[in-house]
């Protein structure tokens, strides 16, 4: 069966800088894969590979087994590509709802859509997927908000909102519960998995082990950009390189200690 | 035709003092402070004021270069400190509002023709042969090349010139090394106020001529060389400066003087486009997300 | 109909208003275009060159010259905008000014010397083509184009991941501004009757992109306002004469520190216009 994404000998390389080296994985349809690893194990990078922020240094990416390694942006998403972003990066100073309305371009792109005035048509289909969306996550009331005078906790809600808007088939997230209290977590949990059970394939990146756990059926590990195991939680977690990875010097001196 | 050359390079000396006014404050500031070339025309004006008024013209320099800097400061305040996190047009915006505000303030009291800059050096002239050197203009050669050098050795060898360099990489990063961001900035804007004074100040001298609007085709030039040598190199700026300076006599010796802006803006502009990041520049980096 | 005074007034006023909307398209996508002035050169000789030597009626030597003006935008457009920032502003300067020296050094329109318009229009024509202008540009920012422009100034890279091509955009930006200075360009030369290329200087670029950003650049009304605004605030400080623009100038200033956004900013649009449904809660 071919994976709904999947990377091959991923390696990308700033200057001399490796970032990524050499990593592989893939992600099964309706799958919900989490990506983990410690700060600066490139995961935000392999991210911005996959959605085609920059070029890879070499390597695959494929999607529903097509080769989209170097096609722009659009092309991606119009495989069903969507993300958010680890810091959240709506436009500050349009509205909430402008924010959604501008995720919808791939679906409303060609000069006629373009030019087409629906701002002062209120009825618009445009405006009526992007309020529907907002009523449905609770946030109507922040429409016309502009994002700059969001509270974070907000902002990052509106963010997955406007990744989900896409309908995506494949949904990149990148630290979902950074900056959620207990509370929100839980929620946003149920929600992914609800967006999980209508086929949607899931990978998430984080550092919240229980969110994880709880989350995601398989888990890929990643240190200093090389992928050091992947298996269950349950498995990886008994795997000696990644705990190593994890506690790092920690694990050393504690060894020396003893 | 050695003889345009020199002339290049002396009017090129000019345009080095000003792209180098712009090339600290972009370069470590990254704002276009679009009243340096106010700064250069007080430099030249308030000298021929305080001159005309009887002043010995040491004196007067000196006046004119310290009015210069207060104002150079007085741009700081109300152009940048206080404008912090704005949008990056805004302090384009209020400095340009510095620029016709200065010019104005003198087309008030003193008119818009251009006046006749006395003779303060004395007229000698140093022969080579065909080739003639003004001694002004020898001064200002050397006295621009000079204060270039100077900033540099400044910027690199001493503290607070590496503060300044740290700024230029990050503001934040600075200020955890220990670098009072409240004072360098305002000495940034008081080196480059200064060079720009002087410059205006070797201009009268050189040209013997001022009047309010002096700074800004000098001004617009002086950008030019200092995008052609790229944005924030010292050196950069003296090569592009000295190019301009060249391209201008250049053209009006071979081709006339409607030709100028053609040939200088032209220039610039195949810069632009083939290398933005000028002679001496660095390319830019992608940001990242 | 009006006295020549104010039929003057009025003239400026629509020069400046389109004017200000030709440096406020590429300036809602944050860039600055410097060489507004270039284009309005070109619109004015194109449409005077035509109306002189061809006889064409004024109107369609007027929208010639505004197609020429957006070609060359278009054939400049293409490798300047690949630049950003003060490089960019610094791109468009320098084609303002090259724009200007070559009509100044252009023997079939008078080079030095200028050259003299036949053809005349009056102040309400030009008044009626301004305001049918601002309802085209009405229009245009209620459309998907006009909030990527926005977009784009806020994160260019963040549009280009959901499939905006953002130079294209940019680049019609840029190009409808041109085409539009060249408008402004050759109804003037049709009022003044005379073309004269160092009318079009470099300062013209700059004070039209001030007019701008103390407009505001984040509501379609905000270049309007600044335009008017500035047409007219002059005006009112006749009685100082020769104070005036020293006044304008520190104006500029104290407007700068006391209200960075400009005077028009989306949030005092936003209180009035919530479209559908929306509530903009306290
Ligand atoms: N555009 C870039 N240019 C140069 N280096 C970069 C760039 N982007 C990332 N890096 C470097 O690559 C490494 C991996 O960064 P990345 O953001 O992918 O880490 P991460 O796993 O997402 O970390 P975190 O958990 O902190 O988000 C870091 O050392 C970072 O400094
Ligand atoms: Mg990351």
């Amino acid at each position: 069966m071919t994976y709904a994404l999947e990377i091959r000998n991923l390696v990308k390389n700033f200057g001399s800088l490796e970032v990524t080296r050499d990593v592989s994985f893939g992600v099964n349809k309706g799958e919900r894969l989490a990506l983990i690893g410690p700060n600066g194990a490139g995961k935000t990078t392999i991210f911005n590979l996959i959605s085609g922020v920059y070029p890879v240094t070499s390597g695959q990416i494929l999607i529903q087994g097509t080769d989209v390694t170097d096609v722009p942006s659009k092309e991606r998403i119009a495989h069903g590509i969507s993300r958010n972003f680890q810091n959240v990066r709506l436009m500050k100073h349009l509205t909430v709802v402008e924010n959604l309305i501008l995720d919808q371009h791939i679906n409303a792109s060609g000069v006629a859509n373009m030019l087409q005035p629906f701002g002062m048509l209120r009825r618009h289909k445009w405006w009526k997927q992007a309020y529907e969306a907002l009523e449905e996550a609770r946030l109507i009331d922040y429409a016309n908000e502009t994002v700059d005078a969001l509270p974070y906790g907000l902002r990052k809600r509106v963010d997955l909102v406007r990744a989900l808007l896409a309908d995506p088939k494949i949904l990149l997230l990148d630290e979902p519960a950074a900056g959620l209290n207990p509370t929100e977590t839980d929620e946003l949990m149920r929600e992914l998995k609800t967006v999980a059970q209508n086929g949607v394939t899931l990978l998430v990146v984080e550092h919240d082990m229980h969110f994880v756990r709880n989350l995601c059926e398989r888990v890929v590990v990643l240190n200093f950009g090389e992928k050091v195991s992947e298996g269950t939680m349950a498995e990886v977690e008994k795997n000696p390189k990644v705990q190593a990875a994890y506690l790092g010097v920690e694990a050393e001196e504690q060894d020396n200690a003893a | 035709m050695l003889q345009q050359l020199i002339n290049g390079m002396m009017l090129g000396s000019v345009y080095v003092l000003i792209a180098v006014a712009f090339t600290l404050s972009i370069g470590i500031l990254n704002f276009l402070n679009f009243s340096i070339p106010g700064l250069f025309m007080l430099g030249g004006m308030i000298s021929w004021v305080l001159i005309s008024m009887g002043v010995p013209p040491l004196l007067a320099f000196g006046l004119a270069f310290l009015i210069a800097c207060a104002c150079a400061l007085v741009v700081e305040k109300l152009t940048f400190s206080w404008m912090k996190g704005s949008d990056h047009e805004v302090p384009l915006v209020s400095s340009l509002g510095f620029l016709i505000l200065f010019e104005q303030i003198l087309l008030v009291f003193y008119g818009s023709d251009q006046q006749a800059f006395p003779k303060v050096i004395p007229n000698a002239t140093l022969k080579l042969g065909d080739l003639v050197i003004g001694s002004a203009q020898l001064l200002g050669l050397v006295l621009s090349i000079a204060i270039v050098i100077g900033i540099s050795r400044f910027l690199k060898k001493t503290r607070v010139g590496r503060g300044i360099r740290a700024i230029a990489e990050d503001t934040t990063t600075a200020e955890f090394l220990g670098i009072n961001v409240n004072v360098v900035v305002p000495l940034i804007f008081l080196i480059s106020g200064a060079v720009a004074a002087i410059g205006g100040m070797l201009f009268a001298v050189n040209y013997s001529q001022v009047s309010p609007f002096m700074g800004e085709e000098v001004g617009f030039k002086g950008i030019s060389a200092m995008i052609i040598g790229g944005m924030g190199s010292v050196w950069g700026a003296i090569a592009g400066g000295l190019l301009i300076g060249l391209a201008e006599v250049m053209s009006i010796y071979f081709l006339g003087s409607d030709f100028v802006d053609l040939s200088v803006y032209g220039l610039l502009l195949i810069i632009l486009m083939v290398r933005p990041q000028g002679l001496f520049g660095l390319a830019q980096v992608r940001e990242k997300l | 109909m009006f006295s020549g005074y104010i039929d003057g007034l009025i003239v400026i006023l629509a020069i400046n208003v389109i004017m200000a909307y030709s440096a406020a398209l590429p300036l809602v996508a944050g860039q600055l275009n410097l060489g507004t002035a270039g284009f309005m050169a070109v619109g004015a000789y194109m449409a005077a060159f035509l109306s002189n030597e061809y006889g064409l009626p004024i109107g369609v030597a007027i929208l010639v010259g505004s197609l020429a003006s957006g070609l060359i935008a278009l054939i400049i457009g293409i490798p300047v905008l690949r630049t950003s920032g003060i490089y960019l502003a610094l791109a468009t300067f320098a084609l303002g000014q090259i724009l200007v020296a070559v009509f100044l050094n252009l023997e079939i329109v008078g080079a030095a010397q200028g050259y003299p318009v036949y053809g005349y229009i009056e102040m309400p024509t030009i008044a009626l083509t301004t305001i049918g202008l601002l309802i085209l540009l009405f229009v245009l920012s209620q459309t998907r184009f006009w909030l990527y422009l926005t977009a784009i100034k806020n994160d260019p890279t963040v549009c280009d991941l959901f499939g905006i091509e953002v130079r294209n955009v940019q680049l019609a930006a840029f190009v409808l501004g041109g085409m539009l200075a060249a408008v402004a360009g050759g109804l003037q030369a049709h009022y003044l009757s005379y073309v004269e290329a160092q009318s079009f200087g470099a300062l013209i670029s700059i004070y039209t992109v001030l007019f701008v950003i103390l407009g505001g650049t984040q509501t379609v009304l905000g270049p309007l306002v600044g335009a008017a605004f500035f047409t007219f605030l002059p005006e009112v400080f006749r009685s100082g004469e020769e104070w005036r623009y020293a006044i304008f100038a520190a104006f500029i200033i104290g407007f700068m520190v006391l209200r960075p956004q400009g005077m028009i900013n989306a949030n005092m649009m936003r209180r009035l216009k919530a479209p559908f449904g929306g509530k903009a809660s306290a």
